[in-house]
């Protein structure tokens, strides 16, 4: 089941603008709020024969870009069968076959460039609940980056100056945010330790005590990344995503951009987010004990469920950038900005920080010696 | 890529830094004096010579003058005034080098007595000045005023040329490459983004909150150790006392 939105005036694609934060018509001009699409979108036009999903063994070869894909290839081809997933779609415009993996929910036509929303990936149980939509288009995302680029310090001269953005692709990343309850409770020998002289004899005073802490424990929202493609680490670095612009779950936001869905559900990854919010009630806890010299546990148990989890898509800006034949991916948060990734490093810049930075600690304790202690 | 060179040769000059030469220009001028007075004819002639020789080596060494005075009394007045009389009275008169270390033996007393004056005073203050005694006081008790002497030249050319290991160049130089190394190691590690949430982020303060809470008192534990004896380090600020000439200077004494 193929989702296109179309102008009501001119017939021409609609796609989701981060400025106005409506959908519009590149052709016309036209803008259309999100709500009145999405209701008109539940009803695909060009009812047909193309829509009919019907399995494809050979979706596997269709894929145009092997060498891309080569990983993901072998695990779709056993999954499509298993699951019997691996579809093919057919443009609404054109016609033409929209190349999709098993995990595309939203993408462009590459043939005539129509924004098209995999209907039947966004319904049912993978249904995101949330979205936050972009916020950053592809021209400030653009210019953000080659702003980061030139200020890098440690980055090589001709990284910051070349135009080498391969490419940037706009894409909804499936995650689940979690929200977390439960108690923490903690049992402590204390100390506090006081020094005294008097006489010729230095004093020690150790007073010993027992603590004891039960807290309620509440995180919200903490989000966990669900797709097997994406880097957890580059993923985690991200974050924060600001909340406030969280929307409840509407296809027209995905006209234009990239998206998939999870590969892991929220049970799956409960783990990950336990580890995580276990360490923020730690230091929570530890807060809770204060005015002692030192703490030692006795006993410590923090128990935290899950409340609810919500699959949510966020914002992300991949960029793909050529350096000395060697590909570097960068992520940006489509939200605020923040840009993640393992630049290429100079090896002389970092000779010069480093002799840079030495020789003025030197000069400085050097002069220091010179006025003060001579 | 010039900037790089340009650092690195900064680096190596602010190696030289410490090397300031004006050592020559002292030692000309200590070559000319005279620093043994021998009044109470403590030497023979020979030794008389070898003295003055290596009181002038030594002095040279350790940038500063270093002279012995001796005398059958102290002119009717104490020590401290005699050494402070012959100091003010070289001062005036431009016969002595300004920064000097000088000891006097007092033979009607059976005393001994060094002042240090000019830089000496913060590198031998009082109570260096008394250490510097306790290394030779055997020699002077047994009457070898000649080792005493040549010790006191010893001792004042090993402080004058005392560093303390903190303001030491080759310390300097590897605390100054630690901190570049981390400085560079934080900026590697920032390159690729850095984390900017914890544990407050996601947290819901009206939902969490201390439920029960206590800080029950078990005993006390009192140990106690001696106090370590007083080690203050050699303070630059000398002696605090002043010559009638006017210059301050540091000194310690003692019989023998
Ligand atoms: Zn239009
Ligand atoms: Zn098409």
């Amino acid at each position: 089941m193929i989702i296109q939105y179309k102008c009501p005036s001119c017939g021409a694609d609609l796609q989701y603008d981060s400025k106005s934060k409506k959908l519009k018509c590149d052709s016309c001009g036209r803008e259309m709020e999100v709500d009145d699409a999405a209701f008109d979108g539940t009803i695909p036009e060009g009812e047909g024969g193309n829509d009919a999903p019907n399995p494809d063994p050979f979706s596997a070869n269709s894929i145009p870009d092997e060498a891309e894909f080569e990983e993901i290839e072998i695990e779709e081809n056993q999954r499509s069968f298993k699951e019997g997933e691996g579809r093919q779609y057919n443009c609404n415009n054109c016609g033409a076959v929209v190349i999709t993996t098993d995990d595309t929910t939203a993408t462009t036509c590459s043939f005539c460039g129509a924004p098209v929303m995999l209907g039947d990936r966004l319904t049912g149980e993978l249904a995101p609940a949330r979205i936050i939509p972009f916020s950053i288009n592809k021209e400030q995302a653009k210019e953000a980056f080659r702003k980061w680029c030139k200020n890098g310090r440690l980055t090589p001269k001709g990284f910051m100056t070349a135009d080498r953005i391969k490419n940037i692709t706009g894409m909804y990343v499936p995650f689940w945010l979690y929200d977390m309850g439960g108690t923490g409770e903690a049992d402590c020998t204390a100390t506090r330790v006081r020094s005294y002289t008097r006489g010729d004899y230095i004093y020690t005073e150790t007073k010993y005590y027992h603590v004891y802490r039960r807290v309620n424990l509440a995180y919200r929202m903490v989000p966990v990344d669900a797709s097997e493609k994406m880097n957890d680490t580059l993923m985690d670095l991200l974050e924060p995503f600001s909340y406030k612009d969280l929307k409840e779950f509407k296809m027209p936001y995905l006209a234009g951009y990239l998206a998939e869905k999870y590969n892991y559900n929220d049970r799956q990854l409960l783990p990950r987010v336990q580890q995580r919010v276990e360490g923020y009630a730690d230091s929570y806890l530890r807060s809770t004990i204060h005015g002692y010299t030192t703490v030692t546990y006795n006993h410590k148990n923090i128990n935290l469920q899950k409340i609810n989890a919500y699959y949510t898509l966020l914002p992300v800006w991949m960029v793909c950038y050529d350096y000395r034949d060697s590909e570097h991916v960068f992520a940006m948060n489509g939200q605020t900005g923040k840009i993640v990734g393992k630049p290429p490093l100079s090896k002389g810049k970092i000779a010069a920080w480093f002799a840079g930075v030495s020789a003025g600690v030197f000069a400085l304790l050097q002069v220091v010696t010179l006025l003060f202690f001579r | 890529m010039k900037r790089i060179y340009f650092f690195i040769i900064a680096f190596f000059c602010c190696l030289l830094l410490p090397l300031a030469p004006d050592q020559q220009v002292f030692a000309a001028r200590a070559r000319e004096g005279v620093y043994v007075y021998d009044g109470a004819d403590l030497f023979t002639d020979g030794q008389e010579d070898e003295l003055q020789k290596y009181l002038q080596r030594m002095g040279e060494k350790a940038g500063v003058g270093i002279y012995v005075l001796t005398s059958d009394d102290s002119n009717n007045g104490t020590s401290d005034r005699y050494l402070e009389d012959f100091y003010d009275d070289g001062y005036d008169r431009d016969k002595i080098v300004k920064d000097a270390v000088l000891m006097h033996i007092d033979m009607q007393e059976r005393y001994v007595n060094i002042q240090a004056y000019g830089k000496a005073e913060g590198k031998i203050p009082d109570r260096t000045a008394d250490k510097i005694i306790d290394a030779f006081y055997n020699d002077m008790r047994r009457g070898d005023y000649y080792r005493a002497s040549t010790v006191f030249a010893d001792k004042v050319n090993y402080y004058m040329n005392y560093v303390p290991i903190y303001l030491r160049a080759w310390v300097h130089l590897l605390a100054a490459m630690a901190v570049g190394a981390v400085v560079v190691g934080v900026m590697v590690s920032h390159s690729g983004g850095t984390v900017t949430t914890n544990s407050g982020t996601y947290f819901d303060s009206r939902l969490s909150g201390v439920r029960a809470s206590r800080d029950d008192y078990i005993r006390t534990t009192l140990t106690k150790r001696r106090k370590p004896q007083e080690t203050s380090r050699s303070s630059g600020g000398g002696g605090g006392h002043v010559s009638s000439g006017g210059h301050s200077h540091s000194s310690a004494g003692r019989h023998f």
